[in-house]
């Protein structure tokens, strides 16, 4: 089979080719009707195969979209979930609240615990706040001054404050501050139960 | 069976297009004259396909576009099953042709 195409056609379907392989598949072979022969095929075959592109396109642009959206939805979910974990207060008992914290604690999580932990606190009229560290594994270095004046601010609220689980890279910590942030109203217990069992004690014995 | 085709094809037009001849007129032999401007879309071209399994199917057009869009279509279906032709007499004596 032998064709004879003028260049021009030639030229304008190269021009599209290269513009489709760019990423451009907006464009589309001009055809023409009186142009009766092998090549419209070739022709239109290509505005064919540019048509398909520009769906796939839509069709993966559209499907990215939603995974983005799908993405910040589930970033968003799970930033509530971190905050929500980070700062567990809980009730055990009428006015003796308990803050188990779990892994690292830098200075921003520490202000949120604060700022969480106090207005608690004050809304509770909590007489005791034990504060279990036994899932703290690190706490940043300049934090710990941050974690000691909060424990100063509870007790300006009237509450006394526990530390237990406290691991000995942590109590190294608390030790090496003593000098630099005075006094502490720190009691130190091993166990969650040793200081829940300890306020349980101070609170029977001020009812008695 | 004679059908006229004419206008701008989409995906609806082309499943009852296929509904039709692969149900009820299942295996009869088709006169299908298009319309020259007719077009398919992407997802109709796709659709028809299914044609294949269609009876005798001769496509009358003087169209050179419609012709070459069904040449496309129709480029890796059986060619005893499907053609295009100019005009309806030379259609019509290739259908005549055809086993059922």
């Amino acid at each position: 089979m032998s064709v004879t195409i003028e260049g021009e056609r030639v030229d304008q379907l190269l021009r599209i080719i290269v513009a489709a392989a760019t990423g451009d598949y907006e464009l589309r072979v001009p055809l023409v009707e009186e142009d009766d022969d092998e090549f419209l095929e070739v022709e239109l075959g290509v505005n064919y195969l540019l048509e398909e592109l520009a769906l796939g396109k839509a069709k993966s642009d559209s499907q990215r979209q939603q995974l983005e959206a799908r993405a910040e939805e589930l970033a968003h979910q799970q930033s509530e979930l971190v905050e929500a974990l980070s700062t567990p207060v809980i009730a055990v008992w009428p006015g003796v609240l308990a803050l188990p914290l779990v892994g690292r604690i830098d200075d921003e999580r520490a202000a949120r615990i604060t700022a969480v932990l106090l207005e608690r606190v004050a809304a509770e009229r909590a007489t005791h706040v034990i504060l279990d560290l036994t899932g703290v594994g690190t706490i940043a270095g300049n934090t710990m001054p941050g974690l000691l004046r909060m424990v100063r601010a509870i007790g300006l609220l009237g509450a006394s404050c526990l530390l237990t689980g406290i691991s000995p890279a942590v109590a190294q910590q608390i030790v090496a501050l003593g000098e630099v942030e005075g006094r502490a109203p720190v009691r130190a217990l091993a166990q969650l139960s040793d200081a829940l069992a300890h306020v349980l004690a101070q609170k029977g014995a001020l009812r008695g | 069976m004679r059908v006229h085709v004419s206008g701008d094809i989409s995906l609806g037009d082309a499943e009852e297009y296929v509904a039709k001849f692969l149900g009820q007129y299942r295996g009869r032999h088709v006169l299908s004259v298009v319309a020259s401007g007719t077009e398919y879309s992407a997802k109709a071209r796709k659709h028809l396909l299914a044609m294949e399994e269609a009876g005798p199917h001769a496509t009358v057009t003087t169209s050179a576009l419609v012709r070459s869009a069904i040449n496309l279509m129709t480029r890796s279906t059986d060619p005893s099953r499907y053609r295009v032709f100019g005009n309806e007499f030379e259609a019509m004596a290739w259908l005549e042709d055809q086993e059922g």
